[in-house]
């Protein structure tokens, strides 16, 4: 699961500074996951990951080192699921009555325990009845709050406006708002001041959570989609269009000035050019002074 | 803006340069190139250099060697511009009996700033998996930075497993050798506590030729890892059922007093809480730092004051580009291949 999420924020990040009209998703999201894949210690030979996608080797290396350029070379992501197993472990020793409350709140293990016992009902539930239950609801709490973190956090832009342990709070203040109150109130106490605002920042992310797109398009967004890819095959950068066949051009000749798989014939001639001069300057009365027009 | 100026080193993975800043030529940097696409490895960028572009733009830490920056060039290089630290590493210090003395005020002094490194690394939830003396470079001040990050990696999530196939064999936990797949940052102490043995014995401490003999040499020393002194060990994928009659019950505390004295009984008492052969018993790189070694006699000797060799900006080129968890070929040659126990029994 990591390493897809990591993927998807690689993207996100890379269209911050590049255009999807210079190069194209498709190609750079294999890239994206490949280099996911080997940042998140899930590392697969480039070949056995090219046939799964029936694809070249070529065409998932060609765009790495862009991509890699595209990120800033910043290749950590830090990702709200440890906080979120967390969390939940914390919840889950609560029902026993071995979980300890934060510093500054005066409350026993036991005393939590009743507190979580006398716990408000999610909206359209009975109160729970034993600890039981409230076990049951924290995994379910924990499963759905999950599922939230795989799909809405990453598909909106939660990633770059909020902190990992935000993302991951207000998904519990989605999935079921009095479980969210009763963790913070075990952390923070009673008449702390920055609680408010920490609800704040939490409704506010919860917001844009809720505003993301169905993981899968419906046949309005398919029609777009259909659209917006006809437009995009005539509007592309016709430099960009084969990422292979310019790396290729790189690799072949790495001191070229050029970056964009035309610069060979230039890099020739200046060197042409500069062989020239030499020659000239060991003359007698040296080279040729530089014509005023060029 | 980084100007490369002369080359340091070259190995099959990196080239090294030393190079100045373009705004002020005083300030010396290390640029590591990392090659790509050399003849093993045909998958793009490699996971070494990955690994450490990852992990060393998040750390900054006194004790940590620092990225100032990457960049890229024409041809699709990844270049680290570094931390320039011209004095060698500890190895050479170790290595050179004759030439340099210290004692444990300096050997608390280097241990400390190891231990510092250490706990930060993990504070941060990264494994460094390939400490030992020759990745401790030694600054222009005398100050000890922990470097190459190439077999690093965070704290895996619960259940998932990772590699055993980490740590220069010299420095690697049992656990290790026994094939754990699920491990923590108690492998880096106990590559600490072998770099602790190998500054006060002045070699290295459990010297190795193969994986089989590592374990042997660490069931001498330390103990034979049974049942009774590490629940669940017949468990792990790799471990060897030991010959009853062969079994050698974890070493007590006089016998470590014995060869590491000059460390005194608390000095001693840390280096057996950092090589305790369960890795659920061993310090953690916290616990380390809370032992009252620290706080007792001799205080550590200040940086400023401790011995330096100057390995010379060849030695950082030289240590850079080597790949993680290889031991240089000059070492191990002049250890012995066996030691003989038997006067110990």
């Amino acid at each position: 699961m990591r390493y897809q999420a990591t993927a998807v924020q690689y993207l996100k990040r890379f269209y911050l500074t590049n255009s999807p009209m210079t190069y194209h998703p498709k190609e750079i999201m294999q890239t994206a996951v490949y280099l996911a894949m080997k940042a998140e210690d899930t590392f697969h030979s480039v070949r056995s990951f090219a046939e799964k996608l029936d694809v070249t080797t070529e065409s998932i290396l060609a765009s790495e080192f862009l991509l890699t350029q595209g990120l800033r070379f910043t290749f950590d992501v830090r990702h709200p699921f440890h906080g979120l197993e967390g969390g939940f472990m914390e919840l889950l020793a609560f029902t026993n009555g071995k979980g300890e409350a934060g510093p500054g709140v005066k409350k026993s293990p036991k005393e939590t325990r009743e507190e979580m016992l006398d716990m408000s009902p999610p909206p359209g539930k009975s109160k729970a009845k034993d600890i039981k239950e409230i076990v049951i609801r924290c995994q379910t709490a924990h499963g759905k709050a999950k599922e939230l973190l795989k799909t809405s956090a990453l598909l909106t832009d939660a990633y770059f406006l909020y902190s990992p342990s935000q993302l991951w709070l207000s998904t519990l203040l989605i999935v079921d708002e009095p479980l969210a109150r009763f963790y913070l109130d075990t952390k923070l106490p009673l008449t702390s001041e920055v609680k408010p605002k920490i609800f704040t920042v939490l409704r506010q992310c919860a917001e844009m959570l809720r505003s993301s797109p169905a993981t899968q398009p419906d046949k309005e967004e398919k029609k777009e989609l259909k659209r917006i890819q006809k437009k995009l095959e005539q509007c592309r950068n016709p430099q960009k269009l084969d990422l292979v066949a310019i790396n290729r051009a790189q690799k072949r000749d790495p001191d070229m000035n050029g970056g964009d798989g035309l610069g060979e014939t230039v890099a020739k001639r200046r060197k042409l050019e500069r062989e020239q001069s030499m020659k000239e300057s060991e003359d007698l009365f040296g080279p040729v002074l530089a014509d005023k027009k060029g | 803006m980084p100007i490369a100026d002369k080359k340091l080193g070259e190995g099959t993975y990196a080239v090294v340069y030393l190079g100045h800043l373009k705004a002020d030529p005083k300030r010396l940097v290390a640029i590591k190139k990392m090659k790509v696409n050399t003849a093993e490895w045909r998958d793009g960028l490699t996971m070494d250099a990955i690994r450490e572009v990852k992990y060393l733009q998040e750390l900054s830490h006194p004790n940590i060697i620092a990225l100032h920056a990457v960049f890229s060039s024409k041809n699709q290089n990844l270049n680290l511009v570094l931390e320039y630290l011209p004095l060698g590493d500890l190895e050479m210090l170790i290595k050179d009996v004759d030439g340099i003395r210290y004692g444990t005020a300096e050997v608390k002094a280097w241990m400390g700033m190891l231990g510092r490194a250490v706990w930060f690394c993990h504070e941060n939830f990264i494994l460094h998996r390939d400490i030992k003396p020759n990745n401790l470079f030694i600054a222009a001040d005398g100050e000890v930075k922990l470097a190459d990050f190439g077999l690093a990696r965070s704290f895996a999530d619960p259940y998932r497993i990772m590699s055993h196939q980490v740590i220069t064999r010299w420095y690697r936990p049992p656990e290790l050798l026994l094939g754990a797949r699920h491990y923590a940052g108690t492998v880096d102490v106990w590559s600490m506590g072998t770099v602790f043995a190998e500054l006060i014995l002045r070699r290295p401490f459990l010297a190795g030729q193969t994986d089989v003999e590592q374990l042997e040499l660490i069931c001498q020393w330390i103990g034979t890892p049974v049942e009774e002194n590490w629940p669940g060990v017949s468990k792990l994928a790799d471990y060897i059922r030991f010959d009853k009659g062969n079994i050698q019950p974890i070493r007590g505390k006089e016998f470590f007093l014995s060869t590491f004295g000059t460390a005194g009984p608390v000095g001693v008492d840390l280096l057996m809480s950092m090589l305790a052969l369960d890795p659920r018993k061993r310090s953690t790189s916290r616990q380390v730092l809370e032992h009252k070694w620290w706080t007792s006699e001799p205080r550590p000797t200040a940086k400023e004051h401790l011995p330096k060799k100057g390995g010379g900006p060849e030695k950082m080129g030289e240590d850079l580009k080597r790949k993680g968890g290889e031991i240089p070929a000059s070492r191990g040659d002049s250890v012995a291949r066996r030691l003989d126990f038997s006067a110990m029994r």
